[in-house]
């Protein structure tokens, strides 16, 4: 290609001395650098600009009630000995995580099965509804907390329109924690998303 | 004439969710972004998963700006860097490496300080009128002569000349402390 040619014929020869030096700076800085893109593709800005969208409202508080709701049947069940329908896990224990004011239209319901004698493991089926769908590789997780850190990690998950099932298994002694946690999956802090008091 | 708002006021902005802010924030560093990732990653087709990445974690992350230890700029050049390390990760290919920092303009390896230099140019051309970039870009990186460029954009000659003094003037000055 070829290259641009002195900086008196790209301003024209009538530029006063002192103006041109400036100008040469900046001549020399364009020159040192590879061009940029030509253009941004159209699919990016369409993407990033669907990263500020709020999720509807009604849309969200219809999914929290409805996850509520579930929340309430399963515990309901649970103390007749019953399961809530079409979850595999048997639950021992029914945990509402309550949502903070970084999510405050997300909800979700931990169940928690019976230990399994042969392995040690618990069983967990997490409900979740109301967490914006994040993009490109990100991901939350479901955490254990010990004196305000986190401690243990129960796995991590994605979520799709409307309401996620995620079956998770851990292997620790649950008394061992004081709460649950959900938080966008990060090295960097993130805030809390959900929680709730750990009731093993 | 308004003064056009810093990119740190931006990125404030962004942190108490003004969407409005965030846009012009985009429109400021897609291309930067873009041609950081596409010098680092190869591909256009990940270099474009990681700008969305970098924005989506400007969006999310804004509130961890503070102004009083760096430019809004450098902040977002540390973002856009962790987007294309861990989009390079994913595929467990070696990355060309991208500089950890902005703050050191006489680093010790070429390229890490040709990638800050590129990502202030680039981002300093953002800031120009459209049609002062317009003319530099065709002017340098185009390989159109400067009769050529009058043709192409239908103006006279001397208007090409004009906006070429006129960009570069504005250009040296945002980019006042940067020197090649």
């Amino acid at each position: 290609m070829r290259e641009p040619p002195d900086i008196r014929e790209l301003v024209g020869d009538d530029v006063p001395a002192a103006e041109l030096d400036a100008l040469r700076r900046a001549d020399a800085l364009l020159r040192s650098v590879p061009a940029p893109p030509s253009q941004v593709p159209p699919q990016l800005t369409q993407a990033v600009a669907t990263l500020t969208l709020p999720i509807p409202f009604w849309s969200r508080r219809r999914l929290a009630a409805a996850v509520a709701l579930a929340a309430a049947l399963s515990a309901l069940f649970f103390g007749v000995g019953r399961w809530t329908a079409g979850s595999d896990v048997e639950p021992l224990l029914t945990v509402p995580l309550e949502a903070t004011e970084d999510a405050p239209d997300a909800a979700a319901v931990i169940e928690v099965g019976e230990r399994e004698e042969k392995s040690g493991n618990w069983e967990l089926e997490l409900e979740v509804t109301g967490l914006p769908k994040l993009p490109g590789n990100r991901y939350y997780g479901l955490w254990l907390e010990k004196d305000g850190e986190y401690a243990a990690t129960c796995g991590t998950f994605n979520v799709g329109e409307g309401t996620t099932k995620v079956r998770m298994t851990v292997s620790y002694r649950l008394s061992d924690y004081d709460a649950w946690v959900i938080s966008e999956h990060d090295d960097d802090a993130v805030p809390h998303l959900l929680r709730a008091k750990v009731r093993a | 004439m308004a003064v056009a708002e810093s990119d740190s006021q931006l990125i404030e902005r962004v942190a108490v969710g003004d969407r409005d802010a965030f846009t012009e924030l985009y429109r400021r560093f897609a291309r930067p972004v873009l041609a950081l990732a596409l010098r680092h990653l190869g591909d256009n087709g990940r270099a474009e998963d990681a700008a969305q990445e970098t924005f989506a974690a400007v969006w999310r992350s804004a509130r961890s700006f503070h102004p009083e230890r760096g430019s809004g700029s450098a902040w977002l050049y540390a973002v856009a860097r962790h987007a294309i390390i861990d989009r390079a990760r994913q595929r467990r290919e070696p990355v060309a490496e991208v500089p950890e920092k902005a703050a050191d303009d006489t680093g010790p390896e070429e390229h890490a300080e040709l990638s800050w230099l590129a990502w202030r140019v680039h981002a300093a051309l953002e800031k120009l009128p459209e049609r002062e970039r317009v003319v530099l870009e065709l002017a340098y990186w185009s390989g159109l002569s400067q009769t050529e460029i009058a043709s192409y954009l239908d103006v006279p000659l001397g208007t090409v000349k004009t906006r070429t003094r006129a960009g570069l003037a504005r250009l040296e000055s945002l980019l006042e402390e940067v020197r090649p």
